[in-house]
Order: structure tokens, then sequence, then C-alpha cells
């Protein structure tokens, strides 16, 4: 253990420390901060978010029948509020709107320009929001109203047990409930570049394991010592370990700036929703979907780990060590990075789609590492 | 003695393994992206026949031409289709829509020839280019480069001399756009952008993807060539020897020449199989800012700020794409001077990249200075599909390109001369 401890002393040198700090902080200035700086992000987003923040504290996480024509009869109030409004307006009186309806099916490309005045003062002067969720509700409602033939819909052609799992989904009534996807694909994209940066993270810090030593000819020592060839696998713990410590850390920054967005309403919804944009395999809440990302990231981490190992074990050279990496890292990053984060139980997905997927990328990485410890064991020292 | 260790230097870089393989992965990427994009290459191709029949420059002459031969072909066209469906059609495009094709071609595959579907398609493909050149000079006179400032100095949120900065240069576009209507020079054919994408297919995508490899490539190399000595243990014996420390100034000519070297191979070998599979033959003329280089998303069509044809527009972005990578070649050597550990210089390239490319925000947006740190190699790779052309606050400054790589050429080579002394006097551990 105490050999494993000096490994990670060795890996944590206050350099590199320093550089992965640097790197971090750039990657959030340019990547993450963008996200948190604008939740929610624009129109009409913003103005659904508000809507369905009225709903949880009006209804909570269901609306049932009778609470969802309540919600109907709000928005004719709201309708008729604005109305009253229009009806005093001098924009809307010289374009000779006066319903909303007629407001909202007016054609602004109809050449029409008192039409492109009138949309363009009512929705883009900053200080009138009215009309922006007045849409809202009722792009809410309409979601909301058609939930379980989209479901449908969405998966007409698809095999037997998708077709299932709708099924599942419209009986369990889960589809009743309001977790906005809002929130879900915020967190997507944000969840996509913190594991982008874990992934650098740890293959920057792990990846010198062997090769310093090899480098410095330290190995020689190592090997003649009595812990002998078996350091190979102490070195391979000490980095499964850094990998951990390094996530651990990256994660609580990232969820103590998280949970400061206010999102803390909408943990106990079902993600599997009425105003989402996804339908997913597994019948989970928002925290336990968290949970669950979360625990794909350590996953993801440990095999980083050892796939730093393996490259750091076969470089000779940190010409060839970057050399590897910057391939592992676009892999991850770019082709795999749907199937291994952004979508994670996804409906449009296999079922076992994350499962086969990190299944693979471990047997592959733990492949490569055992021939090359069956090498280390009997191999030549004079590389 | 100091050709042989130099070209010693040069064969090492080039022919170690690790750059060979990523070399091959590099060029096999690039091929994949061709080879993605090569389902365009049957319609594009149609236009080099157009280019040699008609002439590239949209004339009246040129149009009735192109209106009599289309025509001409739309009538046999018709005969043909009459006696075997019995249906005309009043331009080619209608065979081709959803249920008409469904009808026609999906349920009775027998009925026409695959040779005289695609004869169809040609036909089609020539009237769309003819109906697109009717009312271009209008769309060019509905230009407002005064909105299209507002529009910029809102969307960055400028304020004070830069919002200024930006509406001069925009009045400089608008006497540009005057110039260009007044020549001309938009009047010509070129592969329509709103359907190919012509342009941004090869200076956006593959460029980025070439520009992007070979900094990986110039930077491994050069840190490698600085760093090997120490890292082989070597250094004690290398820099005592009568050569000395002059070694250090043959691995920077190394690095030099093998960037150079890397670009050659890597983007001959992309941009041969590229321009195999899309002809361009007739088109080299074409000036950049012709009416058809206008895609998706953009005010106007790719404008450069002199006339320039393709053929000089490809050859300035080769050229500079050469100064970048001696660039990122100069700067990894510089750094590798002042870290010790190779593996470090690598990671503070990538710091150097992003707080460069950072550096704008440290700038106030009321700032004019805001438009000059933009001025760096790594803002020059990362869109390479706008150089040299106008529009867009942050590139509106005219010929930045090559005063960043200038600029930046004089600074390294200052630097790396500097470097080099520093090295002659320095201890060696």
């Amino acid at each position: 253990m105490a050999i494993v401890l000096h490994e990670i002393r060795k890996l944590f040198s206050l350099k590199m420390i320093a550089l992965v700090a640097l790197l971090n902080v750039i990657f959030y200035l340019m990547y993450i901060q963008f996200y948190f700086e604008h939740f929610p992000n624009g129109r009409p987003d913003k103005d659904i978010y508000k809507i369905v923040i009225e709903i949880k504290q009006q209804y909570g996480l269901e609306l049932d029948e009778a609470e969802f024509v309540q919600f109907k009869q709000t928005f004719d109030q709201k309708v008729q509020e604005a109305e009253l409004i229009m009806s005093r307006d001098s924009h809307f009186k010289g374009a000779g709107i006066s319903t909303y309806e007629a407001f909202r099916t007016m054609d602004t490309f109809s050449g029409n320009k008192r039409f492109k005045e009138l949309n363009h003062y009512a929705m883009f002067d900053p200080g009138i929001d009215l009309f922006w969720e007045l849409q809202a509700q009722q792009y809410l409602i309409e979601r909301f109203e058609d939930r379980l033939e989209r479901a449908y819909a969405n998966f007409a052609n698809t095999d037997v047990s998708v077709v299932k799992r709708v099924d599942a989904l419209v009986e369990s009534g889960t589809l009743n409930t309001i977790f906005p996807d809002t929130i879900y694909r915020h967190y997507q994209s944000i969840m996509f570049y913190v594991y982008s940066i874990s992934i650098v993270s740890i293959l920057l810090i792990v990846s010198p394991i062997f090769l310093r030593d090899r480098r410095s000819g330290v190995i020689h020592l190592q090997h003649a010592s009595r812990i002998g060839r078996r350091l190979f696998r102490s070195k391979l713990i000490a980095a499964l370990l850094s990998a951990m410590l390094i996530i651990s850390i990256q994660l609580g920054c990232f969820f103590l700036l998280y949970t400061r967005r206010g999102i803390a309403l909408f943990y106990e919804a079902p993600i599997n929703s009425a105003f989402n944009s996804m339908y997913f395999w597994y019948d989970l809440t928002f925290a336990q979907f968290i949970g669950l990302s979360v625990g794909i990231l350590y996953v993801l981490g440990l095999i980083t780990a050892l796939a730093a190992a393996f490259f750091s074990s076969i470089s000779a050279n940190y010409m060839a060590l970057v050399a590897l990496q910057i391939p592992y890292i676009y892999l991850i990053t770019q082709p795999l990075s749907g199937v291994l984060i952004e979508n994670l139980i996804v409906l449009y997905r296999p079922k076992y789609a994350q499962p086969i997927a990190y299944g693979l990328l471990f047997a592959i990485v733990a492949a490569l590492l055992a021939f090359r410890w069956r090498r280390e064991r009997k191999g030549d020292l004079l590389l | 003695m100091r050709g042989v260790i130099w070209r010693y230097e040069l064969r090492k870089a080039l022919l170690s393994p690790v750059i060979l393989a990523l070399l091959a992965l590099f060029i096999a990427f690039n091929l994949l992206f061709i080879a993605e994009q090569s389902y365009k290459r049957q319609d594009m191709a149609v236009l080099n026949e157009m280019a040699e029949q008609f002439g590239v420059q949209i004339t009246d002459q040129m149009q009735d031409k192109l209106e009599r031969y289309n025509q001409a072909q739309l009538a046999e066209m018709n005969e043909l289709t009459k006696t075997r469906t019995g249906e005309v059609y009043a331009q080619p495009g209608d065979f081709f829509t959803y249920d008409h094709f469904n009808a026609y071609v999906q349920e009775q595959p027998d009925l026409y020839l695959d040779a005289e579907i695609s004869g169809f398609n040609r036909m089609r493909i020539i009237h769309d280019y003819a109906a697109r050149m009717h009312g271009i000079a209008e769309v060019y006179a509905m230009l407002d480069t005064s909105q299209m400032a507002l529009g910029q100095i809102q969307l960055y949120g400028l304020s004070g001399p830069a919002a200024e900065a930006v509406t001069g240069r925009y009045a400089e576009l608008d006497g540009r756009i005057q110039q260009l209507v007044a020549s001309g020079e938009y009047r010509h054919l070129f592969f329509d952008g709103n359907v190919y994408g012509a342009h941004s297919m090869l200076f956006k995508s593959l460029f980025r993807m070439l520009l992007f490899e070979l900094m990986i490539l110039a930077v491994l190399l050069a840190v490698f060539l600085s760093k090997n000595e120490f890292e082989q243990h070597t250094h004690l014996l290398f820099y005592a020897a009568k050569h000395g420390r002059k070694l250090q100034t043959d691995k920077l000519l190394a690095a030099l020449a093998s960037a150079a070297v890397l670009t050659t191979v890597l983007a001959g070998v992309t941009l041969a199989i590229y321009f195999l599979t899309f002809s361009y033959k007739g088109l080299w003329q074409t000036p950049i800012s012709s009416f058809f280089t206008w895609e998706p998303g953009m005010f106007f069509p790719f404008l450069t700020w002199r006339n320039v044809s393709f053929g000089v527009y490809f050859s300035c972005a080769v050229v500079l794409m050469y100064v970048l990578q001696l660039l990122f070649a100069a700067v990894a050597f510089v750094l590798g001077s002042f870290i010790r550990n190779s593996y470090l210089v690598y990671g503070s390239f990538a710091v150097l990249f992003g707080s460069l490319l950072l550096l704008g925000r440290l700038v106030p947006l009321s700032s004019e200075l805001i438009f000059y740190t933009i001025l760096t190699p790594f803002h020059l790779i990362l869109n390479p599909h706008i150089w040299f052309t106008a529009g867009g606050a942050f590139s509106m400054i005219r010929d930045w390109e090559w005063m960043t790589a200038g600029g930046w050429a004089i600074m390294l080579a200052i630097l790396s001369l500097w470097c080099l002394r520093q090295f002659k006097r320095q201890d060696i551990h």
C-alpha cells in the first residue's frame, strides 16, 4: 500500500497539478461557463421553463385530468387579459388584430409590413413577455394533450421491445409528469463537457506512470528490488485510485456550481415525462439519472486510467505517448460520445447500448494490459 | 558537417514510427471524410460540363444560350416521357417530386433506363442553375451594410470606439460591394453553395482538419527533436562534442523542414484525392466572390477584399497553411527552450492555445483593442474558410491573415535566435 501511495504522489507533481488545473480553468471558461450563465438559454426556453415551474408550484410534479383542465382555464384567462391589453394598444389596432388567435396565426412573411412590425413589437420589444408566455403555455398544453400519441408516433417503425416499453410508459402514467426538456438538454450538454475534460485530465496525469521511471532508469532498481516486476500491478492500482481522485474533485466542483442553478425543484421528477423530448428505457427520477451519469463517469474514468497506463507502458518516449493520447481523446469525445454519455438509456438506442459499449471498451483495455503484463513478467529490460 | 547532421536530424524525425503511424491515420481519416462527401460528385460534375459549354461568366448572351439549350432539352425529355407515360413536364424538377418519382421510378423500375433518369437529373441541375441566375443583381442591391454593422454590434455587445470601428469597416465593405456590382465580378458560375456547400467543404472542413492534424505533427516533432538528447541521456556527450551546442540550431532547422515536408505529404495526398474526386475543371478562374458561393446562414456570398479567383485563393490558402505549420513548430521549439520536461511542453502548448483564444475576454467590449486580440495563428486555424474574406465584426481587418503570419514569424524568429543564443551559454545537467 505504501508503494501505491508513493506512486500516486509521483503522479501528482506540483507542475502537473498546475498544468491540469490551468487546462481545466480554460476549458471551463471556453465551454462550460456559458451553460451556467445562460440557463435557461434564450426564448422560448426561458418562458417554457418559467411556466413549468409555475405548474410545479401549483399542481406538483404530476398533472391529473382535473388539474390539466384547470391549467387550460388559466390559459384562457390569460388570453382574455391579453386581448384586453391588445384592444387598448395602438400597435395592435393599427394592424387590425384584436384576438390572440388572429395574432398567433397572422402571416408575418406575407409582405404585410404592419404584421411584421407588430410581430417585432410584441415579441422582441424588451419588457413584453406576455406573448412569449402565452406561446409557451400553449405549447405545453399541446405537448400534454398529445403526449400519448406522440410516444407511439416517435417509435412507429421500431421493434417490438421498444413498443412494449412505450406501452409500459403509457400505462404507468409517468407521462403525466412535468419534468421539462430544458433541464434535460442543459444537463446533457454540460455533462458532455464534464466528461471530456475529465478524460483529458486523467489521461494527462496518469500517463507518465510507467514512462517516467523507464526514462529515468529507476526501473532497473525497481525490478531488482523485492517487489520486482509485481510493481506493475501496484502502479495499475495507483493509476485507478488517481483517476477516482481526479474525477471526484472535478465532479465535486461541477455539482457545487450545478446545484446552485435552482434545479432542486425537479430532483424527484421522473425523467419520462410529458414535457421531455426523450424517452428512456428505465423509470428514473432526475436525481437517479444524475446518479447514473456520475456512476458512468467513474467507470469511464477507470477505463481511461487503464488506457493511460497501457499507453504509458508501451511508449518509448513522450512523443509516442502524446501521439497515442490524441486519437484516444478524439475517439471518446467525437464518434463515441453519443453512446457513451450523451444518450444514456434513451429509447432510440438498444436497451443494452451502454453496458455493451462500456463492456467492450473495458475488455479491450483489459486485454491489452493483460498482454502487457505477460510481457512485463518475462520481458527484457534493455528497451 | 552541418549539412550532414541537419539531415540526420530530419531523418530521425520523419522516419520515426510514431510519426509515420499518425500520418497514415490522418490520411485515412481525411480520405474517409472525402468518401463521405463523394455522393455529391456526380451532381457537382454537371457544372464542369456547363462551364465548358457556356463559359463561367454570366452574360445576357450566355443566359440566352442556356435558356435555348434548356428548352430544347426539355422538349426532348417531354417527347420521351410522353411516349412512355403520357406525362409532360413544365420543368425537369417536376419529374423528381417525391410522389411522382415514387410512382414512375420506384414502383416501375423498368419504365426508364438509368441513363435516362440521370439525363433528367442533369437537366434538373442545369435548370436550377439557370433559375438561380435570374435576379442575382437585386440581391446585391438589397444588401444593407449599415444594418449588418448594427447586427454585429448587437451580437457581440460592442460599444464606444469598438462599435465605431465596426461601423467604419462596414462602410468600407459597402464600397467593396459597389465595386463588385460595378465590375460584375459576382456574375460567375460556381458550385451552388446552397446545395453543395463546396467552399465550406474544402476550406472549412477539409482545411481545418488538415491544419489541426499538421499542427499536432509539427508540435510533436519540434518538441521531440529539441528534447531528444536530454531524454536519451546523450546530451552530455553531444553538446560536449566539437559541433556542440550548434546542434540545437540544426534541430530547429530540422523541425521546420520536417513541418514543411509533413505538410507537403499530408496536404498533398489529401488535396490530390479531393481534386480527383471533385473536378474543378473550368472553374479555377471563377472569382471566390461569385454569387454562387452563397451558403445557407450567410448574409451574402463569400466576398474577398480583392478580385481573387478560386485558383489564386486556393494557392494563398496553401501558402498560409505552410507558414502556419512553421509557426507552430517554432512556437513549440521556443516553449521547449524554457521548459525542461518534454511532456510539460506539450501540455503548455495546449494551455497557450487555449489562453490565447480567451485573450479577447480580458479586453473590454468598448475597446478597439478587442479586434487585435484575434491576430494569433490559433485563431487563424479555427476558421480557414473566412481567410481573405470580409464579413463579421472580427474578420474585417483587411489582410489580417498575412499580418498575423508575418508578425508572428518575425517575433518567433527573434525569440528562436535568442533561445539558441541562451542555449549556448546555459548549464547543461
